[in-house]
């Protein structure tokens, strides 16, 4: 696809997304698929984030700990049978993201969906 | 980067985000398997009791409200897997572009089938008035296909243990069905406690496969 065969509203819409989400806190393509990993299953120990991105504890706690500065996201205490664990969640504003961002590629698609 | 090369960047992270949509989902259809295997094993356990002590129609009821109760706290534990599973499929058939056409088809199939679920269970009460209990036989069949269905959302290719837990439990559903043609209440009796016994090995196993071979989702990408 090249700029000139995209519509004019999907290319503002993507570049909206694109400075929303190239902003300090949401840059990484991995805090984006943590984004909407959470939304998908309302909530994820911190363990299974590790799964589901393959990353390294020191780096996926660095990408936690800037998606939570920046409000999309909080965590909290589940009780599981290893006993208890950190869970994380998406906050109303993190929703916001993967909601644009499910626009965008609703847009990108052609607005059929 | 430039805005359609940013849009590629937008469609790919998705893609991988519900190809590892698969790990969670084959984790969480075995703890769905392992809680409804143990609510049907409290189901077999408290008719064995509750027959025991109670008899007649004060036995039937309690027994119907326990079935009831462990249905209910069987259905709250377990509803996270029906949720997890819609939300990827809505995303995945975003990103093919098929949404709406699929939503419409998913729809229409559900309430067709619902709807003949109950005009089965009414038609049933009615023909056999002194058995009302077999008005609850079509929804062994509609879970069947609910399950299928939520297992289809789920998964782009079923896993084993989905196939053989939708047609253990189409069996079972058959079994019951069965019993009405039985000539006495023992074999009726005998006949349930097989079928359930079956479902629930099944079931077990069918939960500990998945529980077991969940990881082989990480591997996808």
């Amino acid at each position: 696809m090249d700029d000139q065969g995209m519509r004019p509203d999907l290319n503002r819409e993507i570049a909206n997304l694109a400075r929303r989400l190239s902003d300090d806190a949401m840059k990484s393509s991995m805090r984006l698929l943590i984004i909407i990993s959470l939304y998908l299953n309302d909530r994820l120990s911190f363990s299974d984030l590790l799964d589901l991105t393959g990353l390294g504890k020191g780096s996926l706690a660095n990408h936690l700990n800037k998606l939570t500065e920046k409000g999309l996201i909080r965590s909290g205490f589940a009780f599981s049978l290893k006993g208890p664990i950190t869970v994380y969640s998406l906050t109303e504003e993190g929703k916001k993201v993967y909601t644009d961002y499910v626009d965008a590629i609703i847009k990108m698609k052609g607005g059929k969906n | 980067m430039n805005d359609p090369e940013y849009a590629g960047k937008l469609d790919e992270i998705a893609r991988i985000a519900v190809r590892r949509q698969y790990y969670i989902l084959r984790r969480s259809w075995g703890i769905y398997y392992a809680i409804w295997a143990s609510g049907f094993t409290f189901m077999l356990l408290a008719s064995m009791i509750v027959f025991t002590f109670v008899s007649g129609l004060k036995g039937y009821l309690i027994l119907l409200s326990l079935i009831f109760f462990i249905a209910l706290i069987s259905g709250y534990l377990s509803r996270r897997v029906f949720r997890i599973a819609v939300r990827t499929e809505d995303l995945r058939r975003m990103l093919d572009n098929e949404y709406l056409t699929w939503s419409r088809k998913y729809t229409v199939y559900y309430w067709i089938i619902f709807v003949l679920t109950l005009a089965s269970a009414a038609l049933l009460g009615y023909l056999m008035p002194r058995y009302s209990y077999y008005s609850a036989v079509p929804f062994l069949y509609f879970i069947s296909y609910y399950v299928y269905s939520h297992l289809r959302r789920s998964f782009e290719g079923i896993p084993p243990e989905g196939y053989v837990s939708v047609l253990s439990m189409l069996a079972f559903a058959i079994a019951i069905t069965s019993t009405m043609f039985a000539a006495s209440s023992y074999l009726r009796g005998m006949m349930t406690l097989i079928s359930l016994t079956g479902l629930i090995i099944s079931w077990f196993w069918c939960s500990i496969y998945a529980l077991y071979h969940a990881r082989e989702g990480l591997e996808i990408g």
